[in-house]
């Protein structure tokens, strides 16, 4: 037998909202009704059970990702900058483009010098794109240096503004420019025997405890310097297969520790694989949740958004994967060291 | 909750509609941490979570403009937030709810647990089915609990942040917790869950 009680009434009673008047009907009714008695007494039960969840901590990494992206946004949103950076670099480009012109005029004996130039006019852009290319976490150095051997120079000779200081360069003698070119062809021609651009090793992680892991990975990073916060902040992760992905630069020995490491851990399972079939996987994954959603989609079901805007949301989940996928790096170059790609997996769910 | 100390939040949103990066940065930090719980409640997932919190207040961000001051900016992030919540869960399609156990969350006022293994297990076993249980709630009625229970939002703020009249506060919230206390009857009764037995 319910009782007809204005249920809403004893909620606002119970949370504070009742004003004098509906407190007052509330508590007579109360004293006679055992029913509306026990929904108040289930009430603070539930609200201790709820409150037991308590409060949570942002991880840090939310901070750094609002501010990251907002910066991405107010460099779009400033075209002018754009174009005044255009500007900028189209000058020095003209100057450089002058200065060679007359260097190259000057005669035959200086020729050397005058390519030393074009060489420093080219260099800052060149590095500019191997930092942005670094940053993107797929830079490659083998490419960088195979690309344009000729024109690596080191950074430093970039940055202390030797551009404007081509007159100083013109008159030194020529073996100071000679010097890195050596070791640029040095480094060039280590890198060489390697014919094909061999692949990204990927190192598959498959853990029940895939916090764990994770874990484990950045204790092992943190122990070498590396760069990864706490509440994985460079633990990039797809929007739409929920795999976890971190991009780090560690040489063949460390490569072995770690999978050592990680193989030690309870319910985890180390695979090798490379970076095309990883991108297969993920494909696939894509592939199968489309096929799972478009069955769910057929379903007769409460549809929460119209087909047309879950087509568009798709889209969207799908471009931020790859971004993500790409977007993560930890570590920096360090030589002997290259690039590998972990991905974190949980094992698929056991099927009924 | 003691007020925040420096500028007040209307003084941070001017500054950030002038451009001003560094006082979003504060509306941010000010704000994360109750954002990110509501979230966190709201989808059980603690990478959900930091993932659609900061979406969110990317999108607060770009929509500085729209946000005219006729609420507190928390009752406007609310709003984003649960928006991007919900959107964010349909973009992931069959994404899992996970129970809560990510090193990512943190509860920050949390006492000292001296209990033996065995009793924290149990703690945390509960705390696990009740996040079991709003997960299998409707996404209103989860908005509702959490916003009353967890954020101990009043009924003006509630319908302030959800854009629904009082009176519906009233009822939905009543209906909300009866719909929970159902749920956590029967998860409390039944053995446990896949996720659960899995650790």
């Amino acid at each position: 037998m319910a009782c007809g009680f204005d249920k809403g009434l004893i909620a606002a009673y119970y949370d504070g909202e009742a004003t004098g008047e509906e407190r007052a009907e509330v508590e007579r009714h109360l004293g006679s009704c055992p029913e509306c008695a026990r929904d108040l007494a289930a009430m603070k039960d539930l609200s201790s059970s709820l409150k037991s969840l308590g409060r949570a901590s942002a991880p840090a990494s939310i901070v750094e990702g609002v501010a990251r992206e907002i910066a991405a946004i107010r460099a779009v949103r400033r075209p002018w900058l754009r174009w005044g950076l255009a500007t900028a670099a189209g000058v020095l480009i003209g100057v450089g483009i002058i200065a060679v012109v007359q260097d190259r005029q000057a005669g035959p004996q200086e020729k050397p010098l005058a390519l030393a130039s074009e060489r420093n006019l080219e260099s800052p852009r060149r590095s500019e794109n191997d930092a942005l290319e670094r940053k993107s976490g797929w830079a490659d150095k083998d490419e960088v240096l195979k690309k344009d051997p000729a024109g690596a120079q080191p950074p430093a000779a970039e940055a202390d503004g030797r551009v404007a200081g081509r007159d100083e360069e013109a008159t030194a003698p020529a073996k100071p420019v000679a010097e890195p070119e050596k070791k640029v062809d040095e480094a060039a021609a280590k890198l060489a025997p390697k014919e094909a651009k061999p692949s990204v090793p990927v190192i598959q992680v498959t853990s029940e405890d895939v916090a764990s892991a994770r874990a484990e990975v950045e204790a092992f990073l943190k122990e070498r310097e590396m760069s990864v916060k706490p509440g994985a902040p460079l633990l990039g992760r797809s929007a739409f297969v929920k795999d976890h992905y971190l991009q780090i630069e560690l040489s063949d020995e460390e490569v072995k520790l770690l999978e050592k490491r990680l193989a030690a851990l309870k319910k985890t399972g180390i695979a090798r694989g490379t970076l095309e079939a990883e991108r297969k996987r993920v494909a696939e994954s894509e592939a199968s949740i489309m096929k799972d959603r478009k069955q769910e989609a057929d379903a007769p079901a409460p549809a929460e958004e119209p087909a047309e805007a879950r087509g568009a949301a798709e889209a969207k989940a799908k471009e931020e994967t790859s971004r993500e996928f790409t977007r993560r790096t930890a570590g920096g170059f360090v030589a002997g060291r290259k690039k590998i790609i972990l991905v974190f997996l949980e094992p698929p769910p056991a099927k009924k | 909750m003691s007020p925040p100390a420096g500028p007040d939040d209307r003084d941070l949103v001017e500054r950030s509609r002038r451009g001003d990066g560094e006082a979003f940065g504060r509306l941010v930090e000010r704000h994360q941490d109750r954002i990110y719980t509501a979230v966190l409640r709201f989808c059980g997932d603690p990478e959900d979570a930091r993932d659609i919190v900061q979406r969110a207040f990317i999108n607060a961000w770009r929509r500085l403009e729209a946000f005219k001051g006729d609420c507190a900016f928390s009752t406007w992030m609310y709003r984003i937030a649960f928006n991007e919540s919900v959107s964010f869960r349909r973009e992931g399609g069959r994404r899992k709810l996970v129970p809560i156990q990510g090193r990512d969350e943190e509860p920050v006022a949390e006492p000292v647990d001296d209990r033996r293994p065995s009793e924290r297990m149990e703690v945390e076993e509960g705390r696990r089915k009740v996040q079991e249980a709003l997960n299998l709630l409707d996404p209103g009625e989860r908005k509702i609990l959490i916003l009353k229970e967890l954020e101990e939002r009043s009924y003006d703020e509630i319908a302030e942040i959800l854009e629904i009249p009082k009176g519906t506060v009233r009822s939905r919230l009543f209906r909300a917790r009866e719909a929970l206390r159902e749920k956590l009857k029967v998860l409390m009764g039944a053995p446990a869950s896949r996720a659960n037995s899995g650790n």
